[in-house]
């Protein structure tokens, strides 16, 4: 057992606008897209995370690739854009 | 093969406390406690004080321990709690007591849910507290609603029509005008209206996501010789399964569109001998409405790829449909007691004393949960099914 890095390609395997701010770090940015993105090199694992950037095109079955940004607190977060 | 639980307990009383809009109850989670039991003993004709044991689900502050000084308890011989913070606990807690009854550790069990947000906070909250860690929050995933959207949206993927969603919600806005105990009772809801409500995750709007509400709903079981000589018809409890999907990690089940409900549903078919067929009315946990029609699909109810014909407000609402779903109102038009509130309606239902009488029902689902790793849902079924 043990961790491999792989690259952060992924899949929208979903997706889905975010309109209302649950909480007060949404406030701000609503509306967003949340992702569930699937890692083929990964066997298809899947992360949860938000789409940064250009939104518009977005859709189940897009490519997306991701990078680890910071929340206001300072822990680690995944970010996805999309790839064209 | 057939389980000795089927048909051995029954459900005798219901009683509730009106649904508050949240953090107006007039009393603390105890008393609506309280208040709840007493009345569900009063409809089942029997004396509080002989009530024996004491059932919920998750995380209820009001345990069976601190209830028996106020209701003069003579002896409490069961007191239990089904892990978990949302309503995939609800059959799990009746099929608890059922288990007490029927292995003679009991005789007579108060299930209940009672949420009051003086006392626990907001419901979404605490929900999104037991389920939802660190991982989810930081990736600005704090809600239900974002997790209940994002499976939704897969099952428009598989094909469901949003127009499933649409008659589901209409057809609950239906029967709880009708239903004096409903927050939309006299309230019916146009598709117009349903359509321009205020967005919130896609594809939700307002209409698609449940109330929260302060509450308190309890039923009581007994086994079903005692339940012969009480005061109310019996509505017997036929089987009764808890479980849920399991992925290698949250969100990683392997067929995210669905309710999770298959394993469950398998299970309650070979407890009781009955099949999607013989089902006449169900009761279906609606925390939104997406959720709602996948745990229908789930339990093989209806086909995925016949989702768009079958889920019409003709087939779902009580006046001819070919499965009225959430006769009440459910979650989203009755009130949302975490889903006792479902069980509560499926007894009236079998009794014949719902607002939205189904005619000749006599075999009624009630789920708790969709798509998480805590599920539960019962059958339950009138002296004839027994």
């Amino acid at each position: 057992m043990r961790w491999d890095p792989v690259a952060m390609d992924g899949v929208i395997h979903s997706m889905t606008w975010t309109r209302h701010p649950f909480s007060t770090s949404m406030v701000s940015i609503t509306p967003f897209v949340s992702v569930l993105v699937a890692l083929p090199q990964a066997g298809g694992a899947r992360l949860l995370g938000t789409l940064a950037g250009a939104a518009d095109d977005s859709a189940i079955g897009a490519q997306v690739e991701g990078v680890i940004a910071s929340t206001d607190e300072g822990l680690p977060a995944l970010r996805w854009k999309l790839t064209t | 093969m057939i389980s000795d639980l089927r048909g051995a307990t029954a459900i005798v009383g219901v009683g509730e406390t009106p649904y508050y809009k949240r953090g107006t109850s007039p009393d603390d989670e105890q008393k609506l406690t309280l208040r709840a039991i007493v009345a569900a003993c009063q409809d089942a004709g029997i004396d509080p004080r002989d009530v024996d044991g004491f059932a919920s689900y998750a995380d209820d502050a009001n345990a069976g321990h601190t209830l028996i000084r106020a209701l003069g308890t003579r002896e409490m011989r069961w007191s239990s709690m089904v892990w978990g913070g949302g309503g995939g606990g609800t059959l799990g807690a009746v099929a608890m007591a059922a288990a007490a009854i029927h292995s003679g550790q009991a005789e007579t069990v108060a299930v209940y849910r009672t949420i009051a947000q003086s006392r626990s906070g907001r419901l979404q909250d605490a929900v999104a507290h037991y389920d939802m860690g660190a991982h989810y929050t930081r990736n600005l995933i704090s809600s239900p609603a974002q997790i209940c959207g994002l499976r939704t949206q897969r099952l428009i993927a598989q094909g469901v029509p949003p127009s499933a969603f649409e008659a589901l919600v209409r057809a609950q806005y239906f029967h709880a005008s009708r239903n004096p105990r409903a927050q939309a009772y006299g309230k019916p809801l146009t598709g117009d209206a349903y359509r321009d409500a205020r967005p919130v995750v896609d594809p939700f709007g307002l209409f698609d996501c449940s109330r929260e509400n302060d509450v308190s709903v309890a039923v009581i079981l007994t086994s079903a010789a005692r339940a012969r000589d009480l005061a109310r018809p019996p509505v017997y409890l036929l089987g009764a399964a808890q479980g849920g999907i399991v992925g290698e990690a949250w969100e990683n089940d392997p067929d995210y569109s669905s309710g999770g409900f298959e394993p469950i549903a398998a299970r309650l078919w070979a407890m009781t001998g009955l099949g999607p067929d013989d089902v006449d009315v169900a009761q279906i946990y609606d925390n939104f409405s997406g959720p709602a029609v996948a745990a229908i699909i789930s339990h093989g109810l209806c086909p995925l790829d016949a989702a768009g014909a079958f889920f019409t407000y003709d087939n779902l609402i009580a006046e001819g449909g070919l499965l009225p779903v959430n006769t009440s109102g459910g979650l989203i038009a009755e009130g949302n007691a975490h889903g006792m509130g479902l069980v509560a309606e499926g007894v009236r239902q079998l009794r014949g004393e719902s607002c939205n009488p189904v005619a000749g029902a006599e075999v009624c689902l009630v789920t708790g949960g969709p798509s998480t790793p805590l599920l539960s849902s019962a059958l339950l079924g009138t002296a004839a099914t027994v």
